[in-house]
């Protein structure tokens, strides 16, 4: 049996773990009807200074008086000084994110987690897959590689939402679109007027779930990585199109979102298996994933 | 480490001085509570004494209904004061744990080897000072069992009743309970046993009340071995993690969980089970961010903002609770995340036994492995 771990240090210089950083509200923007990004600036200098995170990373934000949720952070590690957020409106906490203004303040504890392997993609050809507010997590990794745009070599950005007014980023979207350095497919589940499907069509858009426009575009998985995001659902069958589009698992990334409390590894809440997700995760590959129990994911 | 012994008659005198070294003092009584003026409910609990007068009150030698995890770790606490002041801003707090010196006294060598336990997991790459500092400033003096109950199954996990990982101070009721052998486990239990020699007021001196107990360390051995010969449960737990590993799926995990009712009570008694939540508590303009316990057994433990819920019947919340303690915990901290107290096992309305769910598990894991031997040399 192993012997007590800490009885040697002193104790009572040990931090406050669960104490927040204040930052406030420095712009807001609303995505879509439910979803909202905020930009958050921290209050404290020495901590806006000391503050450094990866593409992946996540925090615990609050709304004090409602409590903490669990958001990545969805702004890009090279853009210093400011962190973004974008939410949908489930619950409590989201609910009350969403009644604060420009100049409110707001907790944020983190980064926690692990981050994706950007030093792993350079040099590869990439395929970002993002559904519904699965762009979120992507969004700060795409941002970070078009920051190191000529470290990579060719880029895919295959995202999909319910409806057109579903996207998130949309004018980031539209940006995307206009480089000429990547390609981007945009889909939706469905339209929902004729006059949505001209322009829709007119700019490209495609009409389909992920899975069978990814089949329809027919990526090589040859030295590509895949990065896939979005709702449990998407994840399992857009794995399975990979699958069958020969990329093997240890090059397909994803990232796993379970219920969160601590973010550290005490509050027991997040395991799939033996494996915890705020601390080996949230990022994965297939390959990790598949050695877990699927019955709980 | 030294030991020592104390006259059973002088227990008295040890409480005593204990409280007027001024250390707070936490042992086991007997608690009723009054529900709604209908029932009363008669409870063994930890419960601080602060007073010689409720020196009597102690039941030094007994079985308490919930673990003193509390002590380290309590039901509900605050972590943040949050101040909501004019134009949106926000002040915050740190909330200090109240950290008198204190003294735990009564908690079984199970309990003990528990606080180990949940030591290693707060201090998993982050440090949860709430935790750390109370075990910092807690002196854990346990009292070895000379009659476990039926439920009892500490030698399966590895410990005795008489085992001292965890404890800072041993006592074990030795010479038919005329007198204790106090062995001292750590240094932080040798500077108590000073104090309380050295606890002098300032009119009187004091005679240490403690004599030298190497002598009755032999006497110790043999009782410890009988009372382990006494224990009705004695399956080993130590394969049972491997076994569990490719038992996920297993219908057999799914039948011996399916009574589960979700009510939770086995976390709340368990010392090892340590699920929290973190919620906000008091008005919008002032209050506090708590640690409450939670249960992996909660039916909303798991449940994703969208909906899905990855544990969404009670077999699976149930499984998880047995995965975590005897698989998962092990993977990851070496020891199971069980002591065999056997709270669990008296408290469930449904008499869910994990014990039993062990026990059987190996039985019918023993009996495939004998199958496939016989058809393999068929
Ligand atoms: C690593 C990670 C990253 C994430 N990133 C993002 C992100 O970028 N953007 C994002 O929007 N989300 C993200 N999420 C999900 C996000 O954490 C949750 O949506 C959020 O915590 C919900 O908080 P809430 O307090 O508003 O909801 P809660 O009030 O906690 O409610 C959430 C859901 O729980 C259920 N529920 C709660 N109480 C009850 C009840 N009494 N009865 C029945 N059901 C109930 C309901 O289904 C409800 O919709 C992420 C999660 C993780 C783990
Ligand atoms: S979020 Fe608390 S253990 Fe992972």
């Amino acid at each position: 049996m192993c012997s007590m771990n800490s009885t040697s240090t002193d104790k009572t210089e040990l931090k406050n773990i669960y104490r927040p950083m204040l930052m406030k509200i420095i712009s807001i923007a609303d995505e879509t009807k439910d979803t909202r990004t905020l930009r958050l600036e921290f209050s404290d200098q020495k901590e806006k200074d000391a503050f450094n995170f990866k593409a992946g990373q996540f925090g615990l934000y609050s709304a004090f008086g409602h409590g903490e949720a669990v958001f990545c952070i969805s702004s890009s590690p090279s853009k210093k000084g400011y962190i973004e957020c974008t939410f949908k409106k489930v619950g409590k906490v989201t609910v009350a994110l969403r009644n604060l203004d420009i100049g409110d303040t707001v907790g944020f504890r983190g980064p926690y987690g692990n981050n994706f392997p950007i030093d792993n993609l350079k040099g590869k050809n990439l395929l970002f897959i993002g559904g519904g507010i699965g762009l979120a997590p992507l969004r700060s990794l795409i941002d970070n590689v078009l920051d190191l745009r000529s470290e990579f070599s060719n880029i895919t950005i295959l995202c999909g939402a319910r409806s057109v007014s579903d996207f998130i980023y949309k004018g980031q979207i539209r940006e995307w679109e206009s480089r000429s350095d990547l390609k981007l497919v945009k889909t939706v589940d469905a339209l929902t007027s004729p006059a949505e499907e001209t322009e829709w069509k007119a700019s490209n858009g495609r009409v389909g779930l992920i899975p069978k426009i990814l089949a329809d575009i027919n990526p090589s998985a040859n030295n590509t990585y895949a990065i896939v995001c979005g709702p449990p659902i998407m994840i399992k069958f857009t794995l399975q199109e990979l699958e069958k589009l020969n990329f093997s698992r240890d090059k397909v990334i994803t990232t796993l979102e379970n219920r969160m409390k601590c973010g550290f590894g005490k509050c027991g809440r997040c395991n799939i298996g033996p494996i915890y997700i705020c601390k080996e995760g949230p990022v994965f590959t297939a390959e990790e994933l598949k050695n877990l129990p699927q019955s709980d994911f | 480490m030294k030991n020592y012994q104390l006259a059973a008659k002088d227990l008295e005198t040890f409480f005593e001085r204990i409280l007027s070294s001024n250390l707070k003092l936490v042992a086991p009584v007997s608690t009723t509570q009054h529900i709604a003026n209908l029932k009363s409910k008669t409870q063994i609990l930890f419960k601080e004494i602060p007073t010689k007068e409720d020196i009597k009150k102690i039941i030094s030698d007994t079985y308490t209904d919930m673990s003193a995890k509390e002590v380290f770790f309590p039901q509900s606490e605050p972590v943040i004061e949050y101040t909501h002041k004019k134009g949106g801003a926000v002040d915050i707090k740190d909330v200090e744990p109240t950290l008198k010196e204190t003294v735990l006294f009564g908690s079984r060598p199970c309990d003990a080897f528990g606080f180990s336990l949940l030591e290693k997991l707060f201090s998993w790459d982050y440090d949860d000072p709430f935790f750390l500092k109370r075990r910092d400033k807690t002196t854990v003096i346990s009292m070895g069992c000379t009659s476990p109950l039926e439920s009892c199954f500490c030698t399966s996990v590895g410990l005795s009743p008489m085992s001292n990982i965890g404890s800072d101070i041993l006592f074990t009721p030795v010479d038919n309970g005329e007198r204790y052998l106090i062995e001292v486990v750590t240094p932080r239990g040798e500077k108590l046993i000073e104090t309380i020699n050295g606890a002098v007021t300032s009119t009187t001196t004091r005679q240490s009340i403690f004599t030298d107990g190497n002598t009755l360390v032999q006497n110790k051995n043999i009782l410890e071995g009988k009372v382990k010969e006494q224990m009705k449960r004695k399956e080993d737990f130590k394969d049972i993690s491997d076994i569990l590993k490719d038992k996920f799926d297993d219908s057999q995990l799914e039948s011996e969980t399916y009574r589960c009712l979700g009510c939770g009570v086995c976390s709340m008694v368990c010392p090892t089970c340590h699920c929290f939540d973190i919620v906000d508590e008091g008005e919008s303009s002032h209050g506090y961010r708590m640690k409450n316990w939670d249960s992996c057994s909660f039916a909303l433990f798991t449940k994703h903002g969208g909906g899905h819920n990855p544990r969404d019947l009670q077999f699976k919340r149930c499984r998880q609770r047995y995965m975590h303690k005897l698989h998962y915990y092990r993977e990851k901290f070496a020891d199971a995340l069980c002591v065999g107290c056997g709270r669990c096992v008296r408290a469930c309305p449904v008499n869910l036994d994990i014990y039993s769910v062990v026990y059987n598990l190996k039985k019918a894991y023993a009996n495939k492995k004998k199958d496939n031997k016989d058809n393999d040399n068929v």
